[in-house]
């Protein structure tokens, strides 16, 4: 008993000073950021990010908010492609990696393989895009947002592996009881998994709420662009233009610099710091396989 | 129950199907905008064929809708704008335009996309920098054949100058309209009067004076960093220095230089000698460098050493006249004290006016109203009121001309900045105003250099890299690992040893067979 | 004769199971497979007027910049040595992390560690970037000025080839660590509670009872996570590159990868059969890894195998 309870201290120590380390070095970057989205651009431009601001500013944000309408129909753009996004992202997921996991289905290495090939090989950019946009006509629609990230295989995979932990048995005894297979990966099978849909639904959820790609390449409608690409555009423009303006002799108008690409930050990072505490539930408690077997 | 939710599956792959096929339909529905259907087209026609008097006029009677695809973020009145001009548009030639700009941010690489699947938009912007030849080689742009102009952009036919329209022509073919405005970049040092007087420097007429400058910054103002040096400085600090200042010019910027005294037009062949005076440039910068009148953070500064000079952190940057007048304002504002003065670095050297080909307009092959495309055309490129309001805004409103013919703008041209919403295809010398307020020297300067601009033929060059992209692409990667970081005084060891594997690296890469493709093709163009 | 009867038999055995998996197959085969017709361009010039097909064909000189520098070696070994590194101390830490986390006492310890932990994930590299240069740059570096607080010196890091294979691992793993750990916590807390209840009666330390429970029911998680990363060890991971060393020439022998030196190549051109033909080049080489080592994890153990 002793001897347990030592191990245990020790185990405490190495890991509470292990994650105190790890948990300074991912927040202080983020007040350093959130400090240097209230300072004024001079300051930060001359230097750098500091623990406090050297004289408050709102300018970043007050330029972000310059047409609050397009921001917040942004913002509505990317709730609602998050929400299908995640809803079907999800489902179709864990449908798939269920039945390429399942022992008994002979054709589950043909059709993981099937899969797996298309992140090895890809068309490359221009025949895809030619593609969606001449044949399947995604251009300037909601599904051309959703479409492109709706089935990720890395996400498959891992569903995969997270299914196969479950004991063949559970599947039996539903077979047994006379249950038609959709049934019990509904009923039975999704309800133990819960740990890992949740984690997948997560990066989904992430996957869906950073993409700008998409809506870079299909939207020309600023009724449809998410948040990220409109954050993306204010960040990058500067860049880009940096690099032309002179050579080229267009004059450069104002542009949004270096306190903007913080405020901008701090502004993704806010929704998120509510939702996820709720998604978190399921990630940590978990569910014990002989409460559901019992 | 059980069997509903056995045929569960199939009903989910029905609707996945189904979902695609209603894509493809929504987007047919797209695809239809385009295609003419106005109900009162017949009105604006009949006021069109009483208003013009031309007897082979272009049949109009269609209403047409135009798209056009211009590069920027656009400007906030931009649509009010446009809302206007297509009133108008209307009238004179029974079209609307619908403008979508692409933004800086992400523009080159949706330009290459938007020409692969090629079937939405009518016009587009194209220059030298957006690799005009390159594309029109590829077939990327319809082609204007002189019957074509004559008839449906009669102005820029009998108006512009022939060399104008020369400029817009790949192996003898009209791909694109340039724009009307002779345009000569002025580079040179942007520095604090009040630092030069302070330190006594009466002008920077050189870069031995500019070293004087920077000198007496760094050991006077501690804590300033006299000159950040970020890529744009990097450019021209070469561009002054090893083209302007020795007469050489860069046919097609492809990193070759000639002599422009040479009528020949010779490659000069950096691997046979090595040029020395590049040598003695990078070792005045190795010096700077260690001498700390560079920033060390010149190769990787994420801030431009413009926005570091606007908040007070470097002493001096280089620049063009137009920024150069941008900052003269910004600062006027905010640190009237600091006193911004401008000096060109080519005082007294020929000057290579920029190609018309700097900016233009193209059209779309696969566009299905070429005619309408090039009628907007003419009218943006040559009727005063289109072209300036496109440029400047909407007169009375966003700016206006003051009595000795200057541009006054007024303050709602915020919502229009003068010259911002990228109508640079179609700028025209006749209607393009110069600011009224601005550095001292501006139209000073202006009218030095003009007055030493020759003309060449090697300015509309327009080469074919087909049978070089390998080697460019090569060529390109050591620029800027040897290149860079040599134009700004990083070097480790001596110069000379760097410059030498520079060079060495450029062999490797098959500069000699660029310079043989090359110089071939420069003969051919003067050979004509 | 015989496959196609078995098709039949496997058909009306689980007709639903094949329905399940028949949304993910009709996926890839019209958004993967049908534009995969587009890798012919790594061998095609092509032309925007003749699209893909009608395109001339180049042979194979759209291959060429990539050995014409002589650096195809020399960015290749680098793509594949940084992301060994990314994978080997990846896996460490983010073990570690969920295994902690999952141990840990306290239910807020365990969200607050989370939450913190997944933050960096959401920087963009872009604001990665501008850290990176914010912590070690010449003037107003975090970094330096502690070092000229101590008394010693300022390092020009960015002219040094020597730190940055440290710190672009720190940063990778540091971007990813509460993402990925996310993974193995889920496994963690899957794991049937009754197993450790029983080794906790027989007396088993904690060091004990993750060697012998916790690290063996990971493993097929972790096997297919590290065969996922060797699919793409070929593949650097541009924005990381990009975003931190930039274009600063004085570095890129120590930190260029295949991603950024075709960007940089191709930048100014944007050559479309150039880029396929270097991502062609990528795709084979993992495409031959991957089966290669998934042929390997076969023959030891079939259920860790991905296909």
């Amino acid at each position: 008993m002793r001897h347990r309870s030592k191990d245990r201290a020790l185990f405490q120590v190495l890991g509470y000073l292990y994650l105190g380390c790890l948990s300074l070095a991912c927040l202080l970057p983020l007040w350093l950021i959130f400090s240097g989205s209230f300072s004024s651009e001079e300051d930060v431009i001359r230097h750098g990010y500091e623990l406090l601001p050297r004289n408050l500013s709102v300018a970043g944000y007050k330029m972000m908010f310059e047409a609050p309408e397009a921001i917040i129909l942004s913002m509505t753009v990317s709730v609602a492609l998050t929400a299908v996004g995640v809803a079907c992202g999800v489902f179709l997921t864990a449908m798939t990696a269920y039945v390429i996991q399942r022992r008994d289905f002979k054709y589950r290495n043909v059709i993981s393989f099937y899969i797996y090939l298309t992140s090895v090989f890809t068309g490359g950019l221009v025949p895809w895009y030619i593609m969606m946009v001449n044949t399947f006509h995604m251009r300037n629609n909601f599904l051309a947002l959703i479409i492109p990230l709706l089935f990720n295989v890395f996400y498959i995979l891992i569903m995969k592996s997270f299914f196969r932990s479950i004991p063949d048995a559970i599947v039996e005894s539903g077979k047994i009881d006379g249950a038609g297979e959709f049934t019990i990966f509904l009923k039975l099978v999704l309800p133990i998994a819960k740990p890992g849909l949740a984690t997948i639904s997560l990066f989904i959820a992430l996957a869906y709420w950073n993409d700008w790609f998409s809506a870079m390449l299909f939207i020309s409608r600023d009724n449809l662009i998410p948040l990220q690409l409109f954050l993306y555009n204010l960040v990058n423009k500067a860049e880009a233009l940096n690099n032309l303006a002179g050579k080229t002799g267009i004059p450069m108008t104002e542009l949004p610099k270096e306190t903007v690409k913080l405020s901008m930050t701090v502004l993704v990072i806010t929704p998120i710091m509510f939702v996820y505490p709720f998604v978190q539930r399921y990630v940590v408690s978990g569910v014990t396989l002989g409460a559901v077997k019992g | 129950m059980k069997k509903v939710r056995k045929k569960f599956p199939l009903l989910l792959a029905l609707a996945l199907f189904v979902s695609i096929i209603s894509a493809c339909s929504g987007g047919n529905n797209d695809g239809s905008e385009s295609q003419p259907a106005s109900p009162d087209a017949s009105l604006p026609a009949a006021v069109q064929s009483g208003e013009s008097a031309k007897p082979t006029g272009p049949d109009t009677s269609e209403e047409v809708k135009l798209k056009m695809v211009l590069i920027g973020d656009g400007a906030p009145d931009a649509k009010a704008v446009y809302d206007e001009l297509n009133k108008k548009l209307k009238q004179d030639i029974n079209a609307t335009v619908d403008v979508q700009f692409l933004s800086w941010a992400d523009w080159s690489q949706k330009y290459q996309l938007l020409f692969s699947t090629g079937d939405d938009f009518d016009l587009i912007i194209t220059a030298t920098w957006a690799q005009f030849a390159d594309n029109a080689r590829k077939g990327a742009f319809y082609e204007i054949t002189p019957d074509v102009l004559q008839k449906y952009a009669p102005r820029t036919h009998s108006d512009n100058l022939p060399e104008v329209l020369e400029a817009g022509k790949v192996e003898g073919k009209q791909y694109a309209l340039p724009m009307n405005y002779h345009e000569i970049t002025i580079n040179g040092y942007v520095v604090r009067g009040d630092l030069m007087d302070k330190y006594g420097i009466a002008s920077i007429d050189s870069i031995d004076d500019f070293e004087k400058y920077l000198d007496a910054v760094v050991k006077n103002e501690k804590g300033m960093v006299p000159w950040e040096g970020t890529n744009y400085d990097n450019w021209i600090i070469a561009k002054t220095q090893l083209e302007e200042l020795r007469e050489q010019y860069q046919p097609g910027n492809l990193g070759l230089r000639v002599d422009l005294n040479d009528p020949g037009a010779k490659i000069i062949d950096d691997i046979a000698n090595p040029d020395q005076g590049a040598i003695d440039l990078y070792k005045r910068m190795a010096d700077w460098n260690k001498k700390g009148y560079i920033s060390k953070n010149a190769l990787v500064n994420k801030v431009t050493s413009k926005d570091s000079f606007l908040s007070g952190k470097s002493a001096a940057f280089l620049t063009n006249l137009l920024e150069a007048n941008a900052t003269y304002q910004t600062v006027k504002a905010n640190h009237p004290e600091w006193d911004v003065r401008f000096y060109p670095a080519n005082t007294t050297k020929k000057v290579v006016a920029n190609s018309f080909m700097a900016n233009a307009m193209a059209i779309n092959p696969k566009s299905k109203n070429p005619e309408r495309a090039l009628m907007l055309l003419d009218l943006l490129r040559n009727d005063e009121w289109y072209n300036q309001t496109t440029t400047f805004g909407l007169k009375g409103k966003h700016w206006d001309v003051s009595a000795d013919g200057k541009l006054v703008l007024l303050p709602a041209s915020q919502g229009y900045p003068p010259d911002a919403a990228c109508p640079w295809g179609w700028r025209n010398e006749k209607y393009y105003l110069s600011p009224s307020d601005g550095l001292s020297n501006y139209d000073a300067v202006q009218t030095s250099y003009r007055g030493r601009a020759i003309n060449t033929k090697l300015n509309n060059f327009a080469p074919n890299l087909e049978n070089t992209k390998s080697q460019q692409a090569a060529l390109k990667d050591v620029e800027n690992q040897y290149e860079l970081p040599l134009r700004l005084g990083f070097v480790k060891g001596d110069v000379e040893s760097s410059y030498k594997t520079m060079i060495d690296k450029k062999k490797a890469a098959g500069q000699e067979k660029l310079i043989e493709d090359i110089q071939q093709q420069l003969n051919t163009l003067l050979g004509q | 004769m015989h496959s196609k009867s078995s098709l039949i038999r496997e058909w009306t055995k689980n007709k639903v199971l094949f329905l399940m998996v028949l949304p993910a197959v009709l996926y890839y085969f019209l958004f993967s497979y049908l534009p995969l017709a587009g890798m012919v361009l790594a061998f095609k010039s092509y032309r925007f007027d003749s699209g893909i097909f009608g395109s001339p064909w180049a042979g194979l000189r759209n291959f060429e910049f990539f050995f014409k520098s002589g650096k195809a070696w020399l960015i290749t070994s680098n793509t594949v040595v940084y992301n060994v590194a990314f994978i080997v101390s990846g896996l460490i830490l983010q073990l570690l992390v969920a295994i902690v986390v999952a141990e840990a006492a306290g239910r807020y310890v365990k969200k607050f560690m989370q939450t913190t932990l997944l933050f960096p994930f959401f920087l963009s590299w872009v604001v990665v970037g501008s850290f990176v240069y914010n912590l070690f740059n010449y003037d107003f570096g975090s970094i330096n000025g502690m070092l000229k607080y101590f008394g010693i010196g300022s390092v020009d890091f960015y002219g040094n080839t020597d730190y940055w294979e440290y710190i672009l691992v720190f940063f990778n793993n540091w971007k990813y660590i509460g993402y990925n750990s996310l993974i193995y916590l889920a496994v963690i807390v899957s794991i049937d509670r009754s197993l450790f209840e029983a080794a906790e009666i027989d007396g088993a330390s904690i060091f004990q009872r993750i060697r012998t429970i916790t690290l063996p029911l990971m493993i097929p998680t972790i096997m297919i996570l590290l065969l996922l990363s060797i699919g793409n060890i070929f593949r650097g991971n541009f924005d990381l590159f990009y975003q931190i060393i930039g274009n600063n020439g004085l570095l890129f022998d120590a930190t260029d990868v295949i991603d950024t030196y075709v960007f940089r190549s191709l930048i100014h051109s944007q050559d479309i059969g150039m880029s396929a033909a270097a991502g062609l080049y990528q795709s084979a080489l993992c495409f031959a890894i991957i089966m290669l080592s998934n042929f390997i994890v076969k023959k030891i153990q079939p259920d860790y195998s991905l296909f």
